[in-house]
């Protein structure tokens, strides 16, 4: 029989869940921050409504918008929340590296995997009791209503190919640890990068029209502004599936990218004699 | 004074360690500015379909997000190692190197690392306040411009004091950088004209006084300018209103500043004495 060469990466999907369960009191106070984010948002958006007098900007209405810019908090909480960053760091400066590769498993793949334990972790642990809260809010107290089950379906679809994304992005930003000592700087340059790119902070909508078209069509726009989109219905059936062929040509090409730099990193390991 | 003596020596050390890696400095000084160009960007893109938020004009908000990046840069440049202490080192062990030495802890603490993204924080926030005040009347009169300035090199101050506060929960558990985070991160809210918070709701009636006296973050930027834009209106504090009166704001962000730092000072020193060394 042959052995399922996948079955020893299953381990470190569990590994990374447990983790994500025994730090809970940690990420509990991380999730007490996004909370408080979006309260700003509803502060603030309810007076740029309340000055513009009409009931629609950009085409989104009040109550769109807080809906949107909940959801990009809530995407965020499961979707971009992997240990892949911060990991692949910490293995560069302490030199932990060494030992990982003499492993009998793929570098990169034991990352991806790890990010796929933590997700499904954030995703029952965070997201879902927070999400079901928020969609009575949308539809009670918003007057929104319910997401149609295809919608639901293509936003998991899509969350999971934004994960992809970005852990594939990490991992190949992590390596330039090799390269300065101040990852600290690249990493706070990433987020803002991605958070104001992917759409998480402000919808597509608003920004300059010369901008517009070609947004989407960024790996970003995977993260935040696809899934959201699809979630909340504001996408024709084939703008869904361009937008999902986007997302998913992306997570495609960068963890290939991501597997490449990772071998021409070893290589590098090697020459320093690590 | 000794400590004034010291201080030099501390900061060419750490710039030394720092300068060892000179595209890493400039690296980390981008960083920030990134993040905070992104939030001003979205700022920017937010307001642009109604070019203002109740009597704040684009560049009223530009001028104040320029004006508090200068108290916060200047805290992040000098005690950011806080946020190290927080995360890990006090597990680590490193706080015995500190306690050894005869000096006042916290300054080693602080003193140990220059953290160069605070001055480019601050060199954004020039910038901002170069490009947007010439298009704002900005009221240049002595007795509006002494106080502001005068409060504003007390303001760095309740940044620093939340951070040390927060800093201090580790000394009991180990480990307090997300608390910490969450806490100090509430800054965000100031960087907006802390009157949309004040709209009529109890919530954010709450909200707008926790800005201004408990973390108070609303203090440091909205109050002063607001004054200096809008002279004569009367600004709403707890149940009652005060004139817009920079004098009385520089006292009241002293006293604040000052109150708090002393809170989080005596916490600091209380949980000193619950560490034990990690045993090493």
């Amino acid at each position: 029989m042959r052995p399922n060469p996948f079955k020893k990466y299953l381990g470190f999907v569990k590994g990374s869940f447990l983790d994500v369960l025994a730090f809970r009191v940690e990420i509990l106070a991380w999730v007490l921050q996004g909370v408080l984010s979006v309260v700003i948002l509803v502060f603030l958006w309810f007076a740029i409504y309340q000055q513009s007098g009409g009931t629609s900007i950009n085409s989104f209405t009040y109550p769109e918008m807080i809906s949107y810019l909940i959801m990009a908090s809530l995407t965020n909480q499961w979707v971009s929340n992997g240990d892949t960053f911060s990991g692949v760091s910490r293995d560069i400066t302490r030199g932990d590296i060494a030992t990982s590769l003499t492993r009998p498993l793929s570098y990169r793949g034991r990352y991806y995997a790890a990010s796929f334990g933590s997700l499904i972790a954030n995703f029952v642990l965070f997201f879902l009791p927070l999400y079901i809260i928020s969609q009575f809010v949308f539809v009670y107290s918003l007057g929104l209503a319910w997401p149609l089950w295809y919608n639901v379906l293509f936003y998991l679809l899509a969350g999971l190919l934004g994960m992809t994304i970005t852990d594939s992005f990490d991992f190949i930003i992590a390596q330039l640890g090799f390269k300065t000592n101040s990852l600290f700087g690249i990493f706070l340059m990433k987020l803002a990068l991605f958070s104001f790119l992917s759409g998480a902070a402000i919808p597509f909508s608003f920004f300059p029209s010369w901008a517009q078209p070609w947004l989407p069509y960024l790996p970003f726009s995977g993260l935040s502004s696809t899934p959201i989109n699809l979630f909340l219905g504001r996408y024709s059936l084939i703008e869904a599936l361009r937008s999902l062929a986007v997302s998913a040509g992306w997570a495609l090409v960068l963890y290939l990218l991501s597997s490449l730099t990772n071998s021409l990193m070893i290589k590098h390991v090697e020459s320093v004699g690590g | 004074m000794r400590y004034l003596k010291l201080y030099p020596k501390y900061l060419k050390m750490a710039l030394k360690t720092k300068l060892m890696y000179r595209a890493d400095s400039f690296i980390g000084l981008l960083g920030l500015v990134f993040s905070n160009a992104a939030t001003f960007l979205t700022l920017y893109l937010a307001t642009l379909p109604v070019q203002s938020l109740g009597n704040w004009q684009f560049l009223n908000i530009m001028f104040l997000y320029g004006f508090l990046l200068l108290p916060m840069g200047l805290d992040h440049a000098l005690t950011d190692r806080l946020w190290n202490y927080a995360g890990s080192l006090i597990n680590e062990g490193e706080l015995d190197r500190i306690l050894m030495k005869p000096l006042n802890p916290l300054f080693q603490m602080c003193a140990e690392l220059f953290q160069e993204g605070g001055v480019g924080e601050m060199l954004l926030g020039v910038l901002f306040m170069c490009v947007s005040g010439p298009f704002l009347h900005l009221d240049m009169s002595f007795n509006v411009v002494f106080p502001i300035v005068i409060g504003a090199l007390f303001s760095p101050l309740i940044y620093f004091s939340i951070k040390l506060f927060m800093m201090s929960i580790a000394f009991y558990n180990g480990r307090s950088l997300a608390l910490m985070s969450g806490v100090y991160n509430m800054k965000e809210f100031g960087k907006y004209p802390v009157s949309i918070y004040h709209n009529g709701t109890v919530v954010g009636g709450i909200i707008y006084n926790l800005l201004l006296f408990v973390l108070p973050f609303g203090l440091v930027g909205y109050l002063p300018l607001s004054a200096q834009m809008f002279p004569g209106e009367r600004i709403p504090l707890l149940w009652f209103s005060i004139p817009a009166n920079n004098y009385l704001i520089m006292g009241l962000i002293i006293g604040v500043a000052i109150l708090q730092t002393a809170i989080a000072y005596l916490f600091f020193l209380h949980s000193l004495k619950r560490y034990s060394s990690a045993g090493a």
